[in-house]
């Protein structure tokens, strides 16, 4: 297995990153802006700076296809960068109509609109009307009680799900006439019309859902928690709050913020603890596989204890004898904010990358 | 207009003309499993039997049964010695009805019972205890109310001054906040009067339970709203 590859591109947080399909091209946010990054060799070199927002940036996507980028903020906006063919970037607004902070931005996997979770209590699905050469959006509000922290797109490009601070995850229909076609029936129901509720979970313990994703498929729903645990969920058609199957696998460590499917028995999971956690299991259990970058498996700052002289250097200089413990011994040095699919190994993913509050963007090879 | 420099924009109701403004009863998160006014004497009687049941195994020496038993029976919802919860008003739906009709000493005789059992159990069987536990059925749940009894008994008033022992100028000399806030103490003091902690024993069970069930553990208790 190759080593991480580590890139420490400031210091400061970034709350989410983005690769373009090459993968050359790499937007982060960075308080009230989006850096452009282009990979220059093993390194990373700023391109340009998107700037437009008044409040800390949120979240960050770029297009596979179009290689249009949103952004969303603070600021109650979201905009648009569409890449121009001098190599600048033509900035839309996107009408969100909310009166609270943006929190989450993702393209539906077809391009075609974007779901915009807000502190509004509610989901912004976005598309773009030709006629007036803007991005207009639909609410998805009812029963959403709090914030929405995260959003993730199904496959189909018309079932949504959405983690909220209410300590639900919920999946909607976001089906808008005139922008969608009729999706095939899934097994989240067929003919929902827009907003429909196809699907409501949440754990005895409660907590705040930071993250959601849908399996390769699309048939499976995973959720993590602010109660330190994953929750798998097959669902049941026509039954949305009684699943055929709910695992729920608790972690012993500090909550996850971030997942990601990487195949259909197997997904990644990351945050508070610092280490992206790969879990492994179908319908009848899932359980903890490994720790990708496991701060156990490592001497780390313990190395240099060994010797005498260091330690004896320690002692004069500091008067103690204890190692730098201000270091953690896993690659990123805070927390984990988001992880994203980086490379493909036939129909799974055999590299993701992770953002960190630390300023790192760590691209990591995951075990076959 | 008002004078743009005195306003204080934090405390602008931005929702006053929002006609889709939603209210707080829809806000109200359903679904925690609380007791029902219907169900409550069945609960009060359940957790009455729970006691002579805890004494029984106790009495036999059972010990695990006896800390497994008074977790699985463990009294949720709102009684009066929490008033700090319903002090924010912002209570939820099944619990107001849970505070009227739950006995409020109910849940500090639960607490009293776990406490007890917990200083019985010597320092040296706690990790086996722990373990038995902990792979049992449910052990992950039942750990982590543990941890919010080790919590909940670390959180025990200690004596205060009583309302009775100042002197009346002293009295009046502080806010009415204040004066309040001392009745309050007072009344929650009552309630958990005769409550025996032990906090190196609880301090040791800390560990040990951090030990088994890690960080994750005492985030969960964090964000559980199931409050023993």
């Amino acid at each position: 297995m190759s080593k991480p590859e580590v890139n420490l591109l400031f210091h400061q947080p970034i709350v989410d990153h983005s690769f373009s399909a090459d993968r050359n091209t790499l937007a982060v946010t960075r308080d009230n802006t989006v850096e452009l990054y282009q990979r220059n060799g093993s390194k990373f070199a700023p391109v340009t700076t998107f700037e437009g927002h008044d409040k800390t940036v949120t979240s960050v996507d770029i297009a596979p296809n179009s290689g249009k980028i949103v952004t969303c903020s603070q600021d109650r906006n979201a905009y648009v960068w569409e890449p121009q063919p001098d190599g600048t970037y033509k900035r839309t607004l996107v009408l969100l109509r909310i009166n609270r902070a943006a929190t989450f931005v993702r393209w539906s996997p077809d391009e075609k609109k974007l779901a915009v979770g807000s502190g509004a209590r509610a989901i912004a699905i976005c598309y773009f009307e030709d006629e007036n050469d803007w991005w207009v959006s639909r609410h998805i509000k009812k029963p959403i009680r709090s914030t929405v922290l995260s959003v993730a797109w199904h496959p189909n490009s018309v079932v949504l799900a959405a983690g909220s601070t209410d300590s639900y995850a919920r999946v909607f229909s976001s089906f808008i006439k005139g922008v969608d076609a009729r999706p095939a029936p899934t097994v989240w129901g067929e003919r929902i019309p827009f907003a429909t509720e196809c699907g409501i979970f949440t754990n005895n313990a409660g907590g705040w859902v930071h993250a959601v994703g849908f399996s390769p498929s699309g048939d499976a729903l995973a959720y993590a928690a602010h109660d330190s645990s994953i929750t798998v969920v097959y669902p049941q058609p026509g039954a949305p709050e009684t699943p055929r199957a709910k695992i729920t696998i608790v972690s012993t460590g500090l909550p996850f913020t971030t997942l990601l499917w990487t195949r259909e028995d197997e997904l990644v999971a990351a945050g508070h603890d610092c280490t992206p956690v790969v879990f492994r299991g179908n319908e009848a259990g899932w359980s903890t596989a490994y720790s990708v970058d496991d701060p156990k498996s490592k001497a780390g700052a313990g190395e240099e204890e060994t010797s005498a002289l260091h330690m004896f250097k320690r002692l004069d200089i500091r008067g103690n004898t204890d190692k730098d413990d201000s270091l953690l011994k896993t690659i990123h040095q805070n927390s984990i904010t988001q992880i994203r699919p980086y490379d493909y190994a036939g129909d799974r993913v055999s590299k993701i990358s992770s953002s960190g509050i630390d300023g790192r963007v760590v691209i990591f090879p995951l075990h076959a | 207009m008002a004078n743009v420099e005195l306003t204080n924009w934090r405390e602008i109701d931005i929702d006053k003309f929002d006609p889709e403004r939603q209210y707080p009863e829809e806000l109200i998160t359903p679904g925690n499993p609380l007791p029902q006014a219907a169900q409550l004497q069945a609960i009060q009687q359940h957790i009455e039997g729970t006691h002579r049941q805890l004494q029984q195994n106790l009495s036999r020496g059972q010990k695990v049964e006896a800390l497994r038993f008074a977790l699985e029976t463990a009294p949720y919802g709102i009684d009066k010695s929490q008033p700090e919860v319903q002090e924010t008003g912002y209570v939820y739906e099944d619990e107001v009805k849970a505070k009227k009709a739950l006995e409020p000493s109910m849940k500090i005789k639960h607490l009293q019972a776990v406490l007890e059992i917990l200083s019985s159990i010597r320092s040296t069987e706690m990790n086996d205890t722990l373990q038995q536990l902990y792979e049992g059925d449910n052990g992950v749940e039942l750990v982590d109310t543990l941890l919010k009894y080790i919590y909940r008994g670390m959180g025990v008033r200690a004596p205060i001054k009583r309302r009775t022992e100042y002197a009346h100028k002293e009295w009046y000399k502080l806010s009415s906040e204040e004066q309040q806030a001392i009745e309050r103490a007072e009344a929650v003091r009552d309630l958990e009067e005769g409550v025996v902690v032990n906090h190196s024993v609880l301090l040791s069970w800390h560990e040990k339970v951090v030990g088994v069930a890690g960080e994750g553990a005492i985030v969960r208790v964090m964000s559980d709203r199931r409050t023993v």
